[in-house]
């Protein structure tokens, strides 16, 4: 039965400057599921999200000796690590594009009022933001799940805190119908 | 009908959320990878002493105040229940073996048979104050108790009460199941259901999540009687506070307010009504509201 180290993530960090094998495992047990679901937001597919992330901790181990002295707060430190690393990954393969298309014309027929199951609504979300333009759809989950300033998305996506702005306008624009339905359906059937 | 922006943001925040990955198998691979020749290092046992305070940013769209986690200790009851405990000012947050989020309020504990938890049923025992963001799963439903009572819950983010024989659920997301004996109850999105002992249980509408306040930060008031009120401070953080004077002494208070300190804000409140806030005992816990009452 594993039980966890009541070692502080500040500690772990140290142990890990020191070379402290398991120090890496542990830490990577604590954040590995939580900076996967980071990354797969920015990337789109759960293998490269998985090689992201394990590049991340393959670097944190390589180069263990210039990790910062004084640990850092360590979760929001990985997170904007695994952010940055995600953003390189789409540049590499040119995957964020200059313009953005239009999205593709869906009409989502209301489904008669039953129950939805909550993995089809879980389902239905992730749907309705993927068929966000790409660019739109990054700036959008940058923005509200992720929790970026529009300053900090804007440098991440090397684009102007305006476009940030008309980026944001858009994805509600579409978002507010897509995901009009599922909220119906939500409604009722809470009510 | 049209969605607003907070609920496209609500919704938002579960983008990709059920995604799960193979954590042991990616630590082998990441040993592959790095060139380690030893085995995978097991988990770090669990010491018994208590170490330093780690820091984490919440994500609560509420207040942006910096929540100080206390240390939580994991140890192996000597039922072979895994046991999270937080014994330290502040709050801990845990992930259950399925994703599920738990924060424990201080001074309270959730244990669980690892080795049944997830197979068939996801079944967690409170003490304490709670808040659970559980994820969906149709093959195994997840279970709070304490006691003899029980919340059934269908994947969905809701607050627990379970101190000595009170059970007070408020849902913030989908729908949970209060049950006790063959009393059932089904609790929706901004509701809010308790029962005790002596007592029957009952469901009241609860439009301000305000017993949420204690991880959140933020009361939220729609004329909402003093009495009432004074519950709910009493709920999120122990505060006692009495009506001293008449007898038929009430007011309605509305407004938002981010708690950094209680007992200001219950004086604030206590101010509405024509009243001044006493502090009765040392620790904070205990207080008197008095005056003319500005019915």
């Amino acid at each position: 039965m594993t039980v966890r180290s009541k070692t502080s993530d500040q500690a772990l960090f140290s142990a890990l400057r020191r070379g402290e094998a398991a120090a890496l495992d542990e830490l990577f047990r604590r954040y590995y599921v939580g900076l996967c679901r980071t990354a797969l937001r920015f990337v789109n597919d759960p293998a490269a999200a998985e090689d992201v992330v394990q590049e991340l901790f393959v670097q944190l181990w390589a180069k263990r000796d210039n990790l910062p002295e004084d640990p850092p707060n360590v979760g929001p430190y990985l997170r904007r690590s695994t952010r940055n690393r995600s953003l390189n990954y789409l540049r590499d393969r040119k995957r964020i594009p200059i313009d953005d298309g239009d999205p593709p014309e869906v009409s989502t027929p209301p489904r008669a009022a039953q129950d939805m199951e909550q993995a089809e609504l879980q389902q239905r979300i992730n749907r309705a933001i993927d068929r966000l333009p790409e660019r739109c759809r990054l700036v959008f989950v940058m923005s509200k799940v992720e929790e970026m300033s529009h300053r900090e998305i804007a440098e991440g996506l090397d684009i102007s805190v305006k476009t940030v702005e008309n980026q944001m306008t858009r994805a509600y624009r579409y978002l507010r119908e897509w995901l009009a339905v599922i909220l119906y359906l939500i409604t009722l059937q809470n009510g | 009908m049209k969605a607003n922006r907070p609920d496209i943001d609500r919704l938002a925040r579960q983008y990709r959320r059920e995604y799960n990955p193979d954590v042991e198998a990616a630590l082998r691979r990441l040993h592959q990878r790095i060139g380690h020749d030893k085995p995978t290092a097991p988990p770090l046992r669990a010491e018994r002493t208590t170490g330093t305070r780690r820091r984490l940013y919440t994500l609560s769209a509420a207040a942006a105040a910096l929540l100080i986690l206390g240390l939580a200790l994991w140890f192996l009851s000597p039922d072979r229940r895994t046991v999270l405990m937080n014994d330290n000012p502040g709050i801990a947050e845990y992930v259950l073996p399925d994703g599920s989020q738990v924060i424990l309020q201080e001074e309270s504990q959730l244990a669980y048979d690892p080795e049944e938890f997830g197979s068939n049923a996801r079944t967690v025992e409170l003490t304490g104050q709670a808040y659970f963001d559980v994820v969906p799963d149709a093959d195994a439903p997840f279970s709070v108790t304490h006691g003899e009572r029980m919340v059934r819950v269908m994947g969905t983010a809701f607050n627990l009460r379970a101190v000595d024989t009170l059970m007070a659920v408020e849902v913030s997301e989908g729908t949970v199941e209060l049950l006790d004996g063959s009393d059932r109850k089904r609790v929706s999105v901004k509701q809010r259901a308790t029962v005790q002992s002596g007592r029957p249980m009952r469901v009241v509408s609860a439009p301000g999540l305000n017993h949420h306040a204690w991880r959140t930060g933020t009361l939220r008031f729609d004329d909402v009687s003093i009495r009432e009120v004074l519950e709910i401070f009493s709920a999120n953080w122990g505060i006692q506070c009495v009506l001293s004077g008449e007898e038929d002494c009430d007011f309605n208070v509305t407004g938002t307010f981010d708690v950094n300190d209680p007992a200001a804000i219950l004086s604030d409140l206590a101010k509405l009504g024509g009243l001044q806030l006493r502090s009765v005992d040392d620790a904070g816990k205990r207080y008197t509201l008095e005056g003319d009452c500005r019915k």
